[in-house]
């Protein structure tokens, strides 16, 4: 079993982080768990700060349309990670859905939606976490676990 | 026209194996009960939803096809055709390379709504690739982009941008990408795909050779097609004309099926035939649901010199359907393009 606790920061929005880890022979399951938050940040002068810092393609008027859009329809900030999944061979799959606890499971039999079943292969992997959307820090924790038969 | 040759499809379609609201399944039958014959599958970074193509397909009808849609932090990017590609390696720096190994692998790239929020209410929705709108010569290499997408200011910008890109001449091809991520979106989509195919192929062969071409119409409902004649040449959609004689002395037949398989829809107002190229626009003929013959099928011929005016090299025609009433004048589809060498 493999444990990678961290923290990421605004300033890793935009960014990726290589987590690796092997598969031993005779392995016949994967398992990965990764948690992380905070999920929802309730700021909503937060909001209006990163449309005013980050929307600049966008002129003065229609900044404040989307400040009034995002009451209007109660958007809220969320941190976003993207997991991708590569094998010796390659791609073995993606979550990018915005559940901040998920449970990723590869076998021959079954795999997580996002995932490709199969017998996870002997070798070098690696667990790619994709810094899609980061307002406030966040703690992560990712745990990759090995399952044999039941 | 015959709409056995036509396939009615989405490009564009998400399911639990990203972050959609319903399974394959589901989705499918939402498809089949509005009618689809087929649908991309175009999860995040994933073509995960695949291994329930054929399953799925046996029991709805409606032919799963493979895509995905890279989804990175500076635009999303949609392939079409099966091959899936680290997307983490692809950013600005790395676009040319990365549209160079997909095509490689025969996938059709396409740019996924160029016109959107990004940052901060969603990463990576508004295409930056091109440097905002900057650079344009950083999108040469894609085969697509939608078109019809997202909300009226974004199809009219998304259309700015495919004439320019038209006008460049490049050979791009216009989707309406309904980007559903539930079975209502589906349900309550107002436009599709419309595909020429060859009816003696299985969809799963005949639906990406048309979108590879760019034999294709975005439409609300109609049919609508149209033929180039200068001699013995004849050009249709995703065609290039490379004969000697001038376009202009040619002929061009429109022709539209009103309401394909129900004439029982809404049919009122005036509808017009619209003659687009890089000279501009020429409105060819208006005609209303009491003209067109028992199968709902109205034709209009006339000779290309008339429309197509002078100036510039011609480089590209395609035809617009309208609607008008008292109130609203609606774009009801749009074909893609003939290409002038």
């Amino acid at each position: 079993m493999k444990k990678y606790s961290f923290s990421l920061t605004p300033a890793d929005h935009k960014t990726h982080r290589s987590l690796p880890f092997t598969v031993i022979p005779g392995q016949t399951k994967l398992l990965l768990t990764v948690d992380y938050s905070p999920k929802v940040i309730e700021n909503r002068g937060l909001f209006n700060r990163m449309v005013d810092r980050e929307a600049v393609h966008l002129s003065l008027e229609e900044r404040e349309k989307l400040k009034r859009l995002g009451v209007d329809q109660s958007w809220t900030l969320s941190n976003l990670l993207s997991l991708t999944l590569i094998s010796p061979r390659g791609v073995a799959g993606c979550a990018h859905r915005s559940d901040n606890h998920q449970i990723i499971e590869i076998g021959e039999e079954f795999a997580t939606p996002g995932f490709f079943p199969c017998k996870p292969e002997r070798g070098e992997w690696k667990l790619i976490v994709s810094v899609s959307s980061l307002y406030e820090e966040a703690q992560v924790e990712i745990v990759i676990g090995e399952r044999n038969h039941e | 026209m015959n709409r056995k040759e036509w396939a009615r499809i989405h490009t564009h379609i998400h399911t639990l194996h990203s972050d959609g609201d319903n399974s394959l399944l589901e989705m499918a039958k939402a498809h089949g009960d509005r009618g689809f014959d087929a649908f991309y599958v175009t999860d995040h970074n994933t073509t995960s939803a695949m291994t329930e193509a054929v399953a799925v397909k046996d029991k709805t009808g409606v032919t799963i096809l493979p895509g995905v849609e890279y989804t990175t932090f500076y635009g999303h990017i949609l392939s079409y055709g099966g091959f899936l590609a680290d997307w983490t390696e692809l950013s600005p720096m790395t676009l040319t390379v990365f549209l160079d190994k997909i095509k490689g692998e025969g996938e059709v790239s396409g740019i996924a709504h160029y016109h959107c929020l990004g940052y901060p209410v969603c990463t990576g929705c508004r295409f930056e690739f091109d440097g905002s709108g900057t650079d344009h010569d950083k999108l040469t290499g894609f085969d697509t982009m939608e078109v019809w997408h997202g909300d009226r200011e974004s199809w009219d910008v998304n259309h700015h941008l495919w004439t320019e890109l038209l006008n460049r001449g490049q050979q791009i091809t216009a989707l309406a990408g309904l980007d559903a991520h539930t079975i209502e979106e589906v349900k309550n989509s107002c436009f599709a795909n419309l595909v020429k195919i060859d009816p003696a192929l299985p969809l799963e062969e005949s639906i990406p050779v048309g979108l590879k071409k760019g034999a294709l119409v975005l439409s609300r409902r109609e049919l609508l097609d149209f033929n180039v004649q200068v001699d013995d040449i004849s050009c249709s959609m995703g065609d290039i004309y490379k004969g000697r004689k001038a376009p202009g002395e040619g002929r061009i037949t429109i022709n539209c099926q009103v309401a394909p398989g129900n004439p029982t829809e809404d049919t009122g107002g005036k509808y017009s035939f619209m003659v687009v190229t890089n000279r501009g626009r020429a409105k060819v003929c208006s005609f209303s649901w009491e003209e067109t013959d028992s199968q709902g099928e109205f034709s209009w011929t006339g000779t290309m010199g008339a429309l197509t005016g002078s100036g510039d090299k011609l480089l590209w025609l395609h035809v617009e359907l309208s609607r008008e009433d008292y109130f609203s004048r609606e774009i009801r589809a749009i074909t893609n393009s003939v290409y002038f060498a």
